[in-house]
C-alpha cells in the first residue's frame, strides 16, 4: 500500500518537475514570439505625406510607397497629370528614396525633374505632374 | 528580451510555487520509502527531513523577499531554478547521509546571507572592478595557504585542500575560481576596446599576457595541490572570457589544443592523472580498485532505468562518497533517466539564462562576469557529470547547487546573487552586439554538452543496463537476498535443503544439510555464485517464474525483484543422509539413480565443504588437500580401464553425452557433460552409463531438479529436455551383465582399481539392479580417491542395499 502510495508520489514528482520546465521554456517561447512580433513593427519604417489640398497627412508603414492614378497604388492621386505608376518611394539601406517611373509628365524633387533615384529628407515638396506633395515626417 | 516586471513577478512566484511543492513532494517521498523499506515510518528521520525541509523553505523565502525589494527587474528564471537544484541536492543528501544534509542546510543559511548581501550591494559592481588585484592575491593567498597549513576533513593522507578550524572547512579553490571570473572579467573588459583592436598576434599577447600569467600561477597552484579539476575548471574559464574579449576563434583552437597537452603532459608527469585517464578509456581493466568507482556509478545509472528506483528505495551508497562527486549517479539510480533529462534541462536553463543575462547588459565589465559565471555553472556540471557516466575522465569538482560542499555552496549563491544584479540593471532591450558570434558558440557549446550528457546517461540506463546490471560487482543482486526472500531449495519430499531466514530487518542463507554444499554451491557477496545457486539463480531470486509485467511492476513499486520461486530437486535427503555416512572419512564420490525415471537420489562428495562457513573458512579450503570446494560427480573426471568394456561397449559416442542436458544439469553445470578425454569421465557419465544398463538398454536424460513453485500454478515439473535413447539391444544388455551379478540375483556390480600414473589410486564401483527386482531400476556409481576395490564393493552394496527400499 505505501509502495503504491510512493509510486504515486514519483509520478507527482516527475509532473512536477516536467510542469517546472515545461512552464519556463513555455513562458521563454511566449516571449519570443511577443519579441519576434514586436521587433518587426518596430522595424519597419515610417513614413507620412500631406498631399496639398489635404488637411491631414497620409501615415504609411511598409517598405514601398506607390504613387500613381492606378487603383493598386498606395497613394492614389486622381489628377489627369499623373500617370497610372508615377513614381515610387522605397525604404532602402536606412533611407528613403524617391524614383521616376517613366511618368509622362515628370517628377519633381523641390522643382527639380528627377532622372535617377534620390533620397528624401523631412520637409522636401515632390511634384508628380501638377500634384505637390510635402514630407511631412520620415524614419 | 525581459518580460515587464509584473509578468516576470508572476511567473517567478509560479515557479517558485511549483519548486517549492517539488522538493515538499521529494521530502515526503523519502519517509515513505522508509516505510517501504523496513514497514515502519522512522519519526526522528521524519522531523530532521521535516526541518531540512522547512529551513530550505525559510531561505528561499528570505531571499524572494529581498531580492524583490533589491533588484525587482532581475531575471525570473533564476532564483527558482536555482532553489529547486539546491532543496534536490539537499534532499538527495537526507536521504543519502543526514550529517551531511545538516551540515549542508546550514552552509545553506550562510550561502542565502551571502546572497543577500550581494543582492543589497551597490548594482554596478564596481566593489569587484575596482579591486581586482586585490580579489585575485587574496584568493591566490589562501589557496596557496593550504599548501602549508591545508587538511582533509575526510581524513589524513588525502589531498589536503581545506582550509579548517574547530569543525568548520573551507575549500579556497572554491571561491578562487569566482575570484578569477571577477579578475579577468574586470582586466580584459578595460582592455577590451584596446583588444578588438589589435593587429597581430604579438599586440595580443602583449595585451592578454598580465591575465594569462595570472591565470597560470592559480593553475600552477592547483596542480601542485593535484587539483587537476579545479585546474581543468580554471583553464575552461579563462579561454571563455579570452575568448568573449578578443572574439577570436583561434583562442578556441589553442585552448583545445592546450586541454589535449595538459592532458598529456598530465599523464607522463603524474599518477593520479595516468589513472583517470585509463579508468576513462577501459574502466573495466581494473574494477574493483582504480576505477571501482565509475563502474559503479555505471551500473547505479544502470540500475535507475528509465523510471528509477524510487527515492530512497535505490542503492547508490554502493558508489563510493555518493554525496559529493557521485550525486548525480545517485539521482539517475533513484529517479531513473526521467529525473537525470530533468535535472540537465534545469541546468540547462540556469546556463542558458545567465548567457542570455550578459546578452542583455551594456557594461563590458557585468557582460564578462555573467559569461564567467554561465562558463562556471555550465563548465562544471558537464565536467562532473561527464565523469559520472565515463564521457570524460574523472575529476573531483562539485555539481554546483547539488552536491555536499559548504565552499561550492556559498560561492555558487554568491554567483546567483551577481547574476540576479546584473540581470536587474540590464537594459529591457538587449544590448547593443557587435558580434553575437560568440554567444551563439558558447551557447551551443553547452547545450550540445547537456545533450552528449543526456545522451549518455540513456545509453547507459537503457541500452548497456542488462549487461551492467549482471557484472558480478554488482552488489545489488546480494543486497536483494537479504531484502527478499530467496527460492527454498527442496529435496523430493518437500524436505528443505536450503532457505533463507529472516533475522531481523533481513533474510539469511542457509544450508540446511551441509554435506549437500558442493552440489547447491553459494551465493556470496565476495565469492561470487556456484552449483545450483548460480544455475538456478534466476527462479531463485525471481527474475524468472513470474510473468514479466508482474516482475516489472514489483521493481517499480519497490525497487526489489519479487519473491524468488521455490525449486524441488529430484534428491532424496534420507538416502543422501544415509550415502553421506558410509562415504564418511574418505574421499571419494557416490551417485544413486533412478534408472527408469532418470531422478538422481543422491549426489554425495566427500570431503565436503560448508556454504554457510564460507567466509570463514575460504582458506582453509582452499588449503585442503582433500579439495572440499569441488563437487565431485559433475567436477571429477577418473580414469578408466576395464569399465570401459561395460560401460561404452559400443564406444563412449553411443551415449551422446552432449546432447542437451543428457545428464539433467541446470544451465551453468554442464561442465559435467561435455567430453574432453574419453578414458577420464565424471561420475555422472559412468552413472548414466550404467543406468543404461540397468534399464534395458535406454539411455534415460538425468534429472536432478524436478519441479518449480510457480505463483499461480503452484508445482509445475520439469521435463527433460531430451528424449529417451536405446543404446543397447536388451539381449547385448544381458550378456554384459551376466558374470556380474551377485550371489542375491537382484544386483550387478563390477569393481576396478586404476592406478593412473602418480598418486592414488582411483577405485571404482558400479552396479546396479537386475531384471529379477521388481522396484525401479537403480543404478549406482561410487568412486574413491585412494583406498582398495574390496573397500569400493562394501560401500557400494551397501550403498544400493541402502536405496533399494526407497524405490521398492
Amino acid at each position: 500500500m505505501s509502495a503504491i502510495l510512493l509510486l504515486v508520489v514519483r509520478i507527482i514528482i516527475a509532473m512536477g518537475l516536467y510542469a517546472f520546465l515545461g512552464w519556463a521554456f513555455w513562458t521563454l517561447y511566449q516571449d519570443l514570439v511577443s519579441q519576434a512580433r514586436s521587433l518587426s513593427i518596430e522595424a519597419l519604417p515610417k513614413l507620412s505625406l500631406r498631399v496639398q489640398n489635404e488637411p491631414l497627412p497620409r501615415p504609411f508603414q511598409q517598405l514601398e510607397v506607390m504613387i500613381g492614378r492606378d487603383v493598386g497604388c498606395d497613394l492614389r492621386l486622381a489628377d489627369s497629370t499623373v500617370s497610372g505608376r508615377h513614381a515610387k518611394i522605397s525604404f532602402q539601406q536606412g533611407q528613403w528614396w524617391l524614383e521616376d517611373l517613366n511618368s509622362t509628365n515628370g517628377t519633381f524633387l523641390n522643382q527639380t525633374r528627377l532622372t535617377e533615384p534620390v533620397v528624401l529628407t523631412i520637409g522636401d515638396e515632390i511634384r508628380c505632374g501638377q500634384v505637390q506633395i510635402y514630407v511631412e515626417s520620415l524614419s | 528580451m525581459k518580460p515587464e516586471i509584473n509578468v516576470a513577478v508572476q511567473r517567478e512566484r509560479q515557479l517558485l510555487l511549483i519548486a517549492l511543492s517539488v522538493v515538499f513532494l521529494f521530502g515526503l517521498a523519502l519517509n515513505l520509502a522508509t516505510v517501504v523499506r523496513s514497514g515502519a515510518l522512522a519519526i526522528d528521520r521524519a522531523q530532521q527531513v521535516g526541518l531540512g525541509f522547512l529551513a530550505w523553505a525559510a531561505c528561499l523565502g528570505v531571499t524572494w523577499r529581498i531580492a524583490r525589494v533589491a533588484v525587482p527587474e532581475r531575471d525570473p528564471y533564476l532564483l527558482p531554478t536555482a532553489f529547486l537544484l539546491i532543496g534536490w541536492g539537499l534532499m538527495t543528501l537526507w536521504r543519502l547521509s543526514p550529517y551531511h544534509a545538516q551540515r549542508q542546510t546550514l552552509w545553506l543559511a550562510v550561502s542565502s546571507l551571502l546572497l543577500t548581501l550581494i543582492l543589497k550591494a551597490p548594482s554596478d559592481l564596481v566593489y569587484l572592478k575596482r579591486y581586482k588585484y586585490l580579489w585575485l592575491s587574496g584568493g591566490l593567498l589562501l589557496v596557496f595557504a593550504t599548501l602549508i597549513f591545508g587538511t582533509n576533513p575526510a581524513g589524513s593522507g588525502l589531498p589536503r585542500l581545506w582550509l579548517g578550524c574547530c569543525g568548520v572547512y573551507l575549500q579556497p579553490s572554491e571561491p578562487m575560481k569566482l575570484l578569477l571570473i571577477v579578475y579577468l572579467a574586470a582586466y580584459l573588459a578595460g582592455s577590451q576596446p584596446l583588444l578588438q583592436r589589435a593587429i597581430g598576434s604579438k599586440q595580443l599577447i602583449a595585451l592578454l599576457a598580465p591575465s594569462g600569467v595570472m591565470s597560470l600561477l592559480a593553475m600552477g597552484l592547483l596542480i601542485v595541490q593535484r587539483d587537476l579539476g579545479t585546474a581543468s575548471i580554471f583553464f575552461f574559464l579563462s579561454a571563455v572570457l579570452f575568448y568573449f574579449a578578443t572574439e577570436r576563434r583561434s583562442i578556441l583552437l589553442f585552448g583545445g589544443i592546450g586541454i589535449l597537452m595538459g592532458l598529456g603532459v598530465g599523464y607522463a608527469l603524474f599518477d593520479v592523472v595516468r589513472w583517470r585517464v585509463e579508468a576513462w578509456i577501459n574502466p573495466y581493466l581494473d574494477p574493483i580498485h582504480r576505477s571501482y568507482q565509475i563502474v559503479q556509478s555505471l551500473i547505479a545509472i544502470a540500475n535507475g532505468g528509465l523510471f528509477g528506483r524510487g527515492l530512497g528505495l535505490g542503492y547508490p551508497e554502493q558508489v563510493p562518497v555518493p554525496h559529493s562527486d557521485f550525486i548525480y549517479a545517485a539521482i539517475a539510480e533513484e529517479t531513473g533517466l526521467i529525473g537525470s533529462i530533468a535535472l540537465l534541462g534545469c541546468l540547462a536553463l540556469l546556463a542558458l539564462r545567465a548567457i542570455l543575462t550578459a546578452m542583455f547588459t551594456q557594461d563590458r565589465f557585468q557582460r564578462l562576469l555573467a559569461i564567467g559565471i554561465a562558463a562556471y555553472f555550465g563548465g562544471q556540471s558537464i565536467l562532473i557529470i561527464g565523469g559520472n557516466l565515463r564521457l570524460l575522465p574523472l575529476t573531483g569538482v562539485t555539481l554546483p547547487f547539488l552536491s555536499y560542499g559548504g565552499s561550492s555552496l556559498m560561492v555558487s549563491g554568491i554567483m546567483l546573487g551577481l547574476l540576479l544584479q546584473i540581470s536587474h540593471s540590464a537594459q529591457p532591450q538587449p544590448g547593443i552586439l557587435p558580434n553575437p558570434k560568440p554567444y551563439l558558440a558558447f551557447g551551443a557549446l553547452l547545450l550540445l554538452g547537456y545533450f552528449s550528457v543526456a545522451l549518455a546517461s540513456g545509453w547507459f540506463a537503457l541500452v548497456r543496463a542488462p549487461i551492467l546490471l549482471a557484472r558480478t560487482d554488482n552488489a545489488r543482486r546480494y543486497i536483494y537476498e537479504q531484502l527478499v526472500q530467496r527460492g527454498t531449495i527442496f529435496d523430493r519430499e518437500l524436505r528443505p535443503l536450503a532457505v533463507s531466514d529472516r533475522e531481523g530487518q533481513y533474510y539469511r542463507r542457509k544450508v540446511l544439510y551441509p554435506p549437500l554444499s558442493p552440489l547447491i554451491g553459494y551465493s556470496h557477496p565476495v565469492f561470487g555464485q556456484s552449483g545450483l545457486e548460480r544455475s538456478l539463480d534466476a527462479w531463485l531470486s525471481g527474475e524468472r517464474g513470474y510473468r514479466t509485467s508482474a516482475i516489472l511492476w514489483q521493481r517499480l513499486l519497490t525497487g526489489t525483484p519479487p519473491p524468488g520461486i521455490a525449486v524441488r530437486l529430484t534428491l532424496d535427503l534420507e538416502l543422501q543422509r544415509e550415502v553421506d555416512q558410509i562415504l564418511d572419512g574418505k574421499v571419494g564420490t557416490a551417485v544413486v539413480v533412478n534408472a527408469r525415471s532418470g531422478d538422481l537420489l543422491a549426489l554425495a562428495s566427500q570431503p565436503a565443504y560448508d556454504s554457510n562457513q564460507l567466509s570463514e573458512k575460504i582458506e582453509s579450503y582452499l588449503k585442503d588437500p582433500g579439495a572440499p570446494l569441488v563437487n565431485r560427480p559433475v567436477q571429477g573426471r577418473y580414469a578408466l580401464d576395464q569399465l570401459n568394456n561395460l560401460l561404452f561397449p559400443n564406444g563412449i559416442a553411443a551415449l551422446r553425452f552432449g546432447e542437451l542436458r543428457a545428464l539433467g544439469l541446470p544451465e551453468g553445470l554442464e561442465e559435467g557433460a561435455a567430453m574432453q578425454d574419453e578414458r577420464r569421465i565424471t561420475p555422472l557419465q559412468a552413472v548414466c552409463a550404467a543406468a543404461a544398463l540397468t534399464n534395458g538398454g535406454q539411455r534415460i536424460p538425468l534429472r536432478v531438479v524436478d519441479a518449480f513453485q510457480l505463483p499461480n500454478s503452484g508445482w509445475v515439473t520439469v521435463q527433460p529436455e531430451s528424449a529417451p535413447l536405446v543404446v543397447y539391444r536388451t539381449d547385448e544388455v544381458a550378456a554384459l551383465v551376466k558374470g556380474k551379478i551377485n550371489f542375491d540375483g537382484l544386483t550387478w556390480s563390477q569393481t576396478e582399481a586404476v592406478t593412473s600414473g602418480r598418486g592414488l589410486p582411483t577405485v571404482w564401483f558400479v552396479g546396479g539392479t537386475t531384471s529379477n527386482w521388481e522396484g525401479d531400476p537403480l543404478a549406482v556409481v561410487l568412486v574413491l580417491e585412494g583406498g582398495d576395490e574390496e573397500t569400493a564393493r562394501r560401500m557400494g552394496e551397501a550403498i544400493l542395499k541402502a536405496a533399494m527400499p526407497r524405490v521398492d
